[in-house]
């Protein structure tokens, strides 16, 4: 018996010694990482950098991006029967009636600080870093830049919006709110710090330079008078130069030149920064699936986003610039049917018009852009055409602007008249320039690169009535109210004036 | 539970060999008058001598040397006792009565068993006494609608899709509520390996325009459910604390049938069914269409000449059929089971179909004077499936179920060349095709094996082992051939996919048990466990192939590579100390027993790993009162308190820790490279949602337990609710996980059980099931209230249909009321009122007020019939379907419309309108459903020179009507929602719930 005993009980108690030594409950992901093992070697240094990178996507497209153009005079979403009422979302965008409880609000404010908060992780390992390898301070300036980037976004949209460098934030002793001035000298400076660390040729192709570093500054200096009371025009001239005089860039001849698929990579010579995409799945462009009707591309296309009848009326006719747009009878666009006439759902010659309502608006209802071709690579709603968030004309037009608010108006002019002549065969100069003259030229050549609302509001226009929109309520709508959801997760938050 | 009593007659005629004269030799064998199935362990004694004996598994038994002229009397607890004189008879066959509902039962208790009259705390079982006879497919009918207090929502039609259990209602937002299933002692992990389009194993999503559904197998679908001997269900947390961090929402306990001693016996059960969906919904047929397309000037032009009814030319009737072989055998010392399952069944949509085969092996061995029992539990399960292509959320396009309604009923489902009709823009694809050609095929193989050992090392005290192994390999795999115009864009796509999850089980106990005097016992046990799960998985997705020949089978035949393939891993363990005593004082008038497990999840902070969850109730027999004993109809009164803490860890994996992950990839020099970021917001102090529970209830017994029922009444209240908050910005992710808020479920359970007739022919028993539970959301800590419930489809984007907010029950609608329509036949919404003033308000919700179930089993001679009613009443529903689909504007885009927008045309809406959400779409989900009859009848002479037994032939009619005001397929849905919270009642899209009809025989040798 009591063999018995020993016999089953000795290979119990081993069994149980075993595991007993298994209390040990700490958890050790190994299909992700934590910091503890990372951010060691240049590779991971630069695997850190990658997705602050990624958050300059939102350039390319986002909510944010949405914020810049869909409330502007140039795009608007029409509600087409039960398609893109989304809950009434585009609609106030365009009609400037959100409120703070307004879900693209919050998504645009969380996009860009999820950008803010990668950077400052990825600083922070990077200045702690033990590594002496000579990319280190590259790619500080180059996380300082993109981080940059964000926050004039979020000054632009939001104003008095927190600035926080730290590379965690404590959840029970949120961040300070500062003023949107405090912001702009915040970017300014950081800038200025950035800038000569940058390389003056991107190292690889769709990195920040220099010339990013400065188109930025410019383009901040550009609304100093909105960001900070004070306007900065001098301060914008020289930002300009240091981008022209660097002798890099130039106006590509042909105005279409710029967005084709075969100029893309370093020989275009218009594009200072781009947001690079490809035919992949979270790395593709999808806006011209935003825009073109489903039978467009195979892919099917979302038939959304629409050119304001207003905008488009005010185009000169011989402007090439036009040609972007797509009016009247529609041809399919990609696919092995391309070129092929296009017809909507009910067999009818596909036809987009000018004019639509708001809502009930059919198929057809209104013009698109076809300012990026089509990619016959496209996988899904993927396509791979890089997006410019700075190029050369945005600086000329940016130092003839700040050059006409200095009097300067005949040099100013001469500026203008350099963009305006690719696209008009013979060249039509203007003769005479007006702060409206500017505005109406950054709006032909600039249409959906987001700058739309930041140069309406600069220039006082941004609360007018246009197509399918009254005048605004009230000069609170410059800026956007702080997101609802951000008061109640940041109690030091004041709400904007006026909503 | 006759098995179960099988000891105890062992013993009596164990007691009963002896000096017996050697005079007559009578055999025979004991049926059992309610269901005619043989009865293991009746007593057979010759009256007036103490010679005796008991029946084998076949209800035979052999009596030698009886003198001729005695009188045999037959035994069994709960039936009635039969004395019948031998008369020189050499065979005796009886008939065994019922008369009660026996209390003698045990009942499993997790870790161990114990007889229902102790029981202290809230648990329901089911043997299969309560389980319908044949035509069973799932594991999970045998339990819907047959306990109180356990919900069973079948969420969707489609074979074997996973049922959403709640167990005295829900107690988490964020977390998991379903309940722990453990199986013949084995706790499982509920996850699910079979990979699942549309949603990444770690919650992203994969694809958006790919129609892709395919659903997830789950344990009860995996069980074969002729294989389950009993499922109790420990409902109160009392019951439940010992399992701790899993046990917050109930525990579902599963034991397998067992080997018996006695000689070889073998069974086969097999039937074929057929089935048809049950409802389909009304949809314009072509003149219709044409009709109204002329009334309200839409463009004509695209529109056919056909008349095709989409739901028929996609549903089908689904033929199917189950064979189960089973044989046992079993000397005093070793005994097997070992059974064989084939599945084989189709869908009523086509294009899905499920085979299944389960083989369990079931041993049990004693040795060493019976001092140590070995056991071995060993099922492996293979199931390959076809699912149709159907996804229920988001796609614009949408897949098969979204095409029945949409497409135009004027379009022919082939052309006269025999190809698919399709448009040439794939924004409306035809159902059929869909169905037809995308091959969605999805296999897993599951094993579940234990092995134990116990040992009577002293007497009274017992050391047991228990190892355990779960362990499924499943796989899915999807092409979609470019001869499909969608599929064309992308030159056809094979998407294949890998998942294995393992868990494995280590348990040491040791159990001691004693009398103290001649009226106390106490029995104690304490304990170790740690069991560790690991899941791991990859995938890969090929594009633009050659042809569409090769299917997913050989990605060589691909051109394009560019999606990234993807694998992961992850590992949790849980490690606990526990134990438990019973002290039944005055032979079990008076019963007091107390657990506690101390247990510790790897998934919670570092501050907080370990919780204990202890558990304490009394229980007092007033029916051994002396007071009581002139009350002669109470045959059986006992009064339960009970109270107890229990956890919930679902929560998935490392949330607590930040974690660096890869996705957040950029083009840099024209390549796409991969980022390394942070994706979670570390929190040290993560902990487990704690649930309290107290549990006051009655067992009764009337009229000699002719009549037997419990009522339960019961509080309990959910703290530390995981939860996502919004953080401060900047953040690398907008949300984090953190425990705060307060959940309530109050409710009383009524079960009851009848013998109304039990005379020589007739049987008739009635069982019958109520409860009632008010969930209410009590606290969201510095949350004021979370818009929940996508609402899809399109145009609905942002559009949300459910709110949890203090004060409401999870589940409960919100939005905005309906008020008519305008002279421009636009809808008006209210736009002033409600919790937030917004013109928003509480519309309903998906909570039921009470639901019931009533089961009659009738026996007349050699005929059984089964009626089976479900009753679910008082809770709402968002008809989302309808919502999208009643759009007579649909007639503009050329697709088709429910009839219903036509009264809504009628009633002022304009015919360009799309009614968005609001209170007119939430419908009452109210509904009675006959879920069952079945009629058997057993022949009773014995075939074949006695070498078949037992055949039986039955009819079976599963979910023969639904009585309902509710307008969608079915009332029982539930859409899983991808984002953060699941929601409850919207049906969107659902695969619709099948009418079957089954015929089957089963015999033994």
């Amino acid at each position: 018996m009591k063999n018995h005993k020993l016999l089953f009980l000795m290979p119990v108690l081993l069994l149980s010694l075993l595991f007993w030594s298994c209390t040990n409950l700490d958890e050790n992901p190994v299909s992700q990482v934590t910091p503890d093992n990372f951010f060691k070697t240049e590779a991971e240094l630069l695997a850190g950098v990658i997705p602050v990178y990624s958050s300059a996507r939102l350039f390319g497209w986002s909510e944010a991006l949405h914020l810049q153009e869909v409330t502007s005079d140039e795009i608007v979403v029409p509600t087409r029967g039960g398609d893109w009422d989304d809950g009434g979302d585009w609609r106030r965008l365009h009609l400037q009636s959100w409120t703070p409880a307004d879900g693209k609000l919050n998504q645009a404010w969380n996009e860009l600080y999820t950008g803010v908060a990668r950077a400052n992780a990825v600083l922070e390992n990077l200045q702690q870093t033990t590594s002496d390898s000579p990319l280190i301070p590259t790619f500080i300036a180059e996380v300082r830049f993109l981080r940059a980037l964000f926050y004039w976004w979020l000054m632009d949209m939001f104003g008095d919006v927190p600035v926080v460098t730290a590379a965690t934030t404590d959840p029970d002793n949120p961040p300070q709110q500062n003023t949107r001035q405090e912001l702009f000298e915040f970017v300014v400076k950081e800038l200025t710090e950035a800038i000569p660390d940058l390389e003056a040729v991107a190292p690889t192709y769709g990195r920040a330079t220099k010339g990013a570093g400065n188109a930025l500054l410019a383009t901040v200096y550009l609304n100093a008078e909105v960001y900070s009371g004070t306007a900065r025009w001098s301060e914008c001239v020289q930002a300009c130069d240091a981008v022209i005089n660097s002798g890099m860039y130039a106006l590509m001849p042909v105005f279409t030149d710029i967005f084709a698929l075969e100029n893309e990579g370093p020989g275009n010579t218009e594009n200072i920064f781009v947001s690079a995409n490809l035919a992949e799945g979270g790395v593709g462009f999808p806006r011209m699936m935003a825009t073109l009707h489903y039978a467009q591309l195979p892919q099917t296309p979302w038939n959304g986003f629409s050119v304001v009848a207003d905008f488009f009326n005010r185009y000169d006719p011989d402007d090439d610039r036009i040609g972007i747009l797509l009016v009247g009878p529609q041809l399919v666009l990609g696919g092995p049917n391309a070129g092929a006439p296009a017809f909507d759902r009910q067999g009818s010659r596909l036809s987009f018009t000018v004019d639509f309502p708001l809502i009930n608006a059919t198929e057809s209802h209104g013009v698109r852009i076809l300012k990026w071709p089509v990619d016959p690579s496209q996988n899904g709603g993927d396509a791979g055409n890089d997006v410019a968030i700075f190029r050369y004309s945005h600086i000329l037009l940016a130092k003839a602007e700040a050059l006409f608010n200095m009097g300067n108006t005949g040099e100013a002019l001469a500026l203008v008249n350099q963009v305006r002549a690719r696209s008009f065969e013979p060249d039509k100069d203007l003769t005479t320039l007006t702060a409206d003259l500017i505005l109406d030229e950054r709006g032909f050549e600039f249409i959906w690169e987001g700058h739309r609302r930041t140069d309406l509001i600069r220039h006082g226009r941004f609360l007018e009535a246009w197509s399918l929109k009254p005048a605004s309520d009230g000069a609170h709508r410059n800026l956007f109210p702080i997101p609802q959801v951000q008061l109640d997760a940041n109690p030091n938050l004041v709400q904007n004036p006026g909503y | 539970m006759r098995a179960r009593i099988f000891l105890i007659g062992l013993v009596v005629s164990l007691l009963l060999i002896g000096q017996a004269i050697g005079q007559h030799r009578v055999t025979g064998r004991v049926i059992a008058g309610d269901d005619r199935s043989p009865m293991l362990g009746a007593n057979i004694v010759v009256m007036g001598t103490n010679m005796g004996t008991s029946t084998d598994n076949d209800g035979r038994y052999v009596l030698e040397d009886v003198p001729p002229q005695a009188t045999l009397v037959f035994l069994f607890i709960g039936y009635q006792k039969q004395e019948i004189p031998i008369n020189v008879q050499d065979v005796i066959d009886v008939v065994m009565t019922p008369e009660a509902i026996a209390g003698e039962e045990l009942v499993v208790t997790g870790y161990g068993t114990q007889v229902r009259r102790n029981l202290t705390v809230a648990i329901s079982s089911l043997d299969e006494h309560a389980f319908t006879r044949g035509g069973t497919v799932d594991a999970q009918q045998l339990l819907q609608a047959r306990v109180p207090g356990v919900q069973i929502t079948q969420s969707s039609g489609e074979l074997g899709a996973a049922p959403l259990i709640r167990i005295r209602g829900g107690t988490s937002v964020s977390a998991s509520n379903q309940p722990l299933f453990v199986i013949d002692g084995v706790p499982i992990s509920n996850q699910s390996a079979t990979p699942s389009f549309g949603v990444s194993s770690q919650g992203g999503e994969i694809n958006d325009t790919v129609p892709l559904g395919g659903i997830r197998d789950n344990v009860l679908s995996m069980l074969n459910p002729n294989d389950i001997a009993s499922i109790d269900v420990l409902k109160d947390a009392s019951a439940a604390a010992i399992y701790g961090a899993r046990g917050g929402n109930g525990v579902i306990l599963i034991t397998t049938k067992q080997g018996r001693v006695g000689g070889f016996s073998l069974n086969y059960d097999g039937y074929t069914s057929m089935s048809r969906v049950s409802k389909t919904l009304d949809l314009l047929n072509a003149q219709e269409y044409k009709d109204f397309a002329t009334q309200v000037g839409a463009n004509f032009e695209n529109i056919g000449s056909a008349d095709t009814d989409w739901q028929d030319a996609v549903f089908r009737t689904g033929v199917s059929q189950s064979h189960n072989v089973s044989f046992s055998s079993g000397t005093a010392n070793t005994q097997y089971r070992v059974s064989l399952n084939y599945l084989d069944e189709e869908g009523i949509v086509l294009g899905s179909d499920r085979q299944r085969i389960t083989a369990r092996l079931n041993v049990n061995h004693k040795m060493l004077d019976q001092k140590l029992h070995l056991a071995l539990r060993l099922s492996p399960t293979y199931i390959k499936r076809h699912d149709a292509p159907y996804r229920q959320t988001g796609g614009f396009q949408g897949g098969l179920f979204t095409n029945i309604f949409k497409h135009n009923p004027t379009n022919p489902v082939r052309l006269s060349n025999g190809e698919f009709f399709d448009f040439p823009s794939p924004e409306v694809r035809n159902p059929v095709a869909l169905a037809t050609l995308v091959d969605n095929e999805a296999t897993s193989m599951r094993v579940f094996a234990n092995v134990t050992a116990e040992y009577e090392f002293a007497p009274g005290f017992r050391a047991k082992v228990n190892l355990g192994l779960d362990r499924t390999d499943a796989s899915r795999n999807i092409y979609q051939p470019k001869s499909l115009p969608y599929a064309a864009a992308f030159g056809g796509r094979a998407d294949l996919r890998n998942n294995v999850s393992q868990s494995q089980l280590l348990e040491t106990t040791l159990n001691y048990s004693t009398d103290i005097g001649d009226t106390q016992q106490l029995e104690a046990w304490a304990g170790y466990t740690y069991q560790e799960f690991d899941t791991q998985g990859s995938g890969v997705v090929a594009q633009d192939f050659v042809t569409d020949a090769f299917s997913f089978n050989n990605l060589g035949g691909a051109s394009n590579f560019t999606t990234r393939p993807f694998s992961f891993a992850e590992e949790n363990k849980l490690i606990s100390f526990l134990g438990r005593a019973n002290y039944s004082i005055a032979n079990g008038k008076y019963l007091l027993s107390a657990a506690v497990r101390r247990e510790g999840s790897s998934r919670f902070g570092k501050d907080n790993k370990w919780g204990t969850f202890p558990a304490v109730s009394a229980g007092w027999r007033l029916s051994d009162e002396s007071f009581m004993q002139d009350v002669a109809s109470v045959s059986d009164l006992k009064l339960r308190l009970s109270y107890g803490i229990t956890g919930n860890q679902d929560i998935g994996n490392y949330k607590s820790l930040v974690i660096l992950g890869t996705g957040a990839n950029a083009v840099i020099g024209g390549e796409q490279v991969t980022g390394v970021s942070p994706t979670q917001i570390a929190n040290p102090d993560l902990q487990w949602e704690e649930t309290s529970q107290l549990n006051l209830g009655l067992d009764f017994g009337l009229y000699s337990n002719r009549i037997s029922g419990s009522i339960d009444l019961y509080s309990k209240k959910t703290t530390d609710l995981l939860l996502l908050f919004d953080v401060p910005q900047p953040a690398v992710v907008s949300k984090r996980l953190a425990n705060a808020g307060e959940v309530t479920n109050k409710g009383i359970e009524v079960a009851l059980s009848m013998i109304n007739k039990s005379s020589g022919n007739l049987f008739w028993r009635t069982d019958f099931n109520f409860a009632s539970n008010k969930n209410e959301v009590t606290d969201l800590g510095d949350r004021d209230q979370i818009i929940i419930g996508r609402v899809n489809g399109a145009g609905l984007s942002a559009v949300n249909a459910q709110i949890i907010i203090p004060g409401q029950p999870l589940g409960t609608f919100y939005g905005r009321r309906f008020l008519g329509y305008d002279a421009d036949g636009t809808e008006i919404l209210s736009t002033e009122g409600g919790p937030l003033d917004d013109g928003r308000f509480i519309l309903g919700d998906a909570q039921p007020d009470f639901t019931f179930g009533i089961s009659n089993s009738i026996n007349y001679k050699n005929w059984d019939f089964r009626i089976f009613i479900q009753g679910v009443m008082g809770f709402d529903i968002l008809n989302n379907t309808r919502l999208e689909y009643q759009r007579p504007s649909n007639v503009f885009n050329g697709i088709n419309f429910f009839r219903g927008a036509l009264d809504d045309v009628a009633n002022g809406l304009s015919p360009l309108q799309s009614p968005t959400f609001t209170d007119q779409y939430i419908e009452n989900g109210s509904f009675v459903r006959l879920q069952n009859v079945t009629l058997g009848y057993t022949l009773g002479a014995v075939l074949f020179n006695g070498q078949v037994k037992n055949l039986r032939f039955y009819l079976s009619a599963d979910n023969l009507f639904v009585l309902t005001g509710y307008d969608g397929y079915d009332p029982e849905v539930h859409t899983f929602d991808e984002a953060d919270v699941p929601t409850l009642g919207i049906d969107y899209t659902n695969y619709p719930r099948a009418r079957t009809f089954s015929f089957g025989f089963s015999f033994g040798l």
